[in-house]
């Protein structure tokens, strides 16, 4: 019955216009590596998801994306991962090097579907082996958040270890490198308030307006009228174009819902960001597990 | 005078017009027929990445259970005539049987977890099942691929244009008879 169904609409179709897939399903647009459809994950595992994901995105180009979704609609688990691959098309185009974490909470379905680029690295046995022993135990106690970290930390791993190590850099002590050291984290959480300001601020001229003014001060600093007002142009427009730049920025962040705050955007500029995914394609490799 | 050069010109441009999108329409057909060939290369690598993986699982756990000897014969005889065949038509036949065969053989390791456990065995399954699902995947395409060249040549203008170059409708891939039912297995 649903066959002669398909038929009929196939054919219906056929006589209007475009032949669509017989099962065609409706995927959202992507929102970062990160997309937690089903509300599963606390916010905290999702920006330092995001944060990884983005800075092994530029370390290495591969792209992972990370997505739980509320219902399967109906189909298996790899063949929703592969469709959603073909309609995202995650990693790059010519290397085909993405990476899908896909779960399901209330199909209880997890699945990694891998680009065809990273199959020889991210074989289907290592991509078991990392569900079972990462992700599964933790999914059975209900931890979400640790069973995705884990999970996708060992994808990393594998894909690029550099980028692994890292991660697990950043995590530990920082070195303690005297005064000029100080100094410099002063400067950067100034710059950092400054620009959260002039970004919050949506409108764009204030940063010219603060750069001209800092122009002429420093004008006066070296008693020169003539400095002081080709300082205070050039700063000003230089001001005009950083609050441009983060107004827009901050903008576009806050429309995708991406994490605006200091820490939980790398600054908005370093760890690269999120900006579509780049036309890789996947052939049904990995592994899926349900629990 | 004037409007017989004009109905000439217009005729003219009618029929130039014309053969531009029959050369048009026929360089499409021939895109997708090699998409079509193309997308079944795909499947074939997928067949003999299954193949290469065989000999690994076999002999892992061959020694295992000695009283299931017969679906290691059945593994190796599709094996052979896998390689031994010419046309589509016989390697297909002899994946499906294969098909079964692999079948039949998960299904009796699920039935020893003391085997299902050990770390190797988990490790081929797991490759195993990932052919499985790049076989179904790279077919679903193979037949996408098909319907949208089928569905090109049976429309107009398709259905009149094609027959004139030798365009004739291609065949879907089927899954063979019984290889998607799990076969049951009794001790």
């Amino acid at each position: 019955m649903a066959k002669r169904l398909v038929v009929f609409s196939l054919a219906f179709l056929g006589l209007f216009g475009q032949v669509v897939p017989a099962f065609a399903l409706d995927f959202p647009e992507p929102e970062g590596f990160v997309n937690d459809f089903a509300n599963i994950l606390s916010s905290g595992t999702k920006q330092t998801l995001e944060q990884q994901l983005a800075q092994l995105e530029e370390d290495s180009s591969i792209e992972i994306a990370v997505v739980t979704v509320e219902s399967l609609e109906g189909t298996t688990v790899e063949d929703y991962a592969v469709r959603l691959f073909e309609d995202w098309k995650i990693g790059k185009e010519s290397e085909d090097n993405g990476v899908l974490f896909l779960i399901a909470p209330n199909e209880r379905e997890v699945r990694i579907e891998v680009g065809y680029g990273l199959e020889p690295v991210l074989t289907d046995g290592k991509c078991g082996r990392i569900l079972d022993n990462y992700v599964i135990p933790e999914f059975e106690k209900g931890d979400y958040d640790r069973g995705t970290s884990e999970g996708v930390a060992a994808v990393i791993k594998i894909v690029h270890p550099a980028t692994s190590e890292g991660i697990a850099g950043q995590a530990g002590v920082e070195e303690d490198d005297g005064g000029v050291w100080i100094l410099f984290v002063i400067g950067v959480i100034f710059l950092s308030y400054l620009s959260s300001f002039l970004a919050r601020s949506k409108r764009w001229w204030p940063g010219g307006i603060i750069g001209a003014i800092l122009g002429v001060v420093s004008g006066i600093f070296l008693a020169s009228v003539v400095i002081s007002v080709l300082a205070a142009v050039g700063l000003g427009i230089l001001g005009l174009i950083f609050d441009f730049i983060l107004s827009k920025n901050y903008k576009e962040r806050k429309q995708r819902g991406l994490p605006t705050s200091w820490w939980g955007s790398c600054g908005g500029f370093s760890g690269g960001g999120f900006s579509g995914f780049g036309g890789g394609r996947s052939g049904g490799g990995g592994a899926s597990r349900g629990w | 005078m004037k409007s017989l050069a004009l109905i000439l010109g217009a005729l003219g441009l009618v029929v130039v017009l014309g053969v531009v999108s029959i050369i048009g329409f026929y360089n499409g057909l021939v895109t997708k027929s090699q998409n079509i060939d193309g997308q079944w290369a795909q499947v074939e690598t997928q067949y003999q990445r299954r193949f290469d993986l065989i000999p690994n699982l076999v002999n892992a756990v061959k020694g295992l259970f000695e009283q299931e000897q017969k679906v290691f014969g059945d593994i190796a005889e599709a094996r052979t005539r896998y390689s031994g065949a010419a046309t589509v038509d016989e390697k297909v036949a002899a994946a499906g049987e294969l098909e079964g065969a692999l079948a039949r053989l998960l299904v009796i390791i699920e039935n020893y977890p003391e085997i299902k456990s050990d770390a190797a065995v988990m490790g081929l399954m797991d490759e195993l099942a990932g052919t499985e699902n790049r076989i179904a995947v790279e077919r679903r395409r193979f037949n996408d691929w098909v319907r949208d060249y089928n569905t090109t040549i049976k429309r107009i203008p398709g259905s009149l244009i094609a027959p004139m170059f030798g365009f004739s409708e291609r065949a879907y891939f089927e899954a063979v008879e019984g290889s998607e039912v799990a076969p049951t297995v009794e001790f």
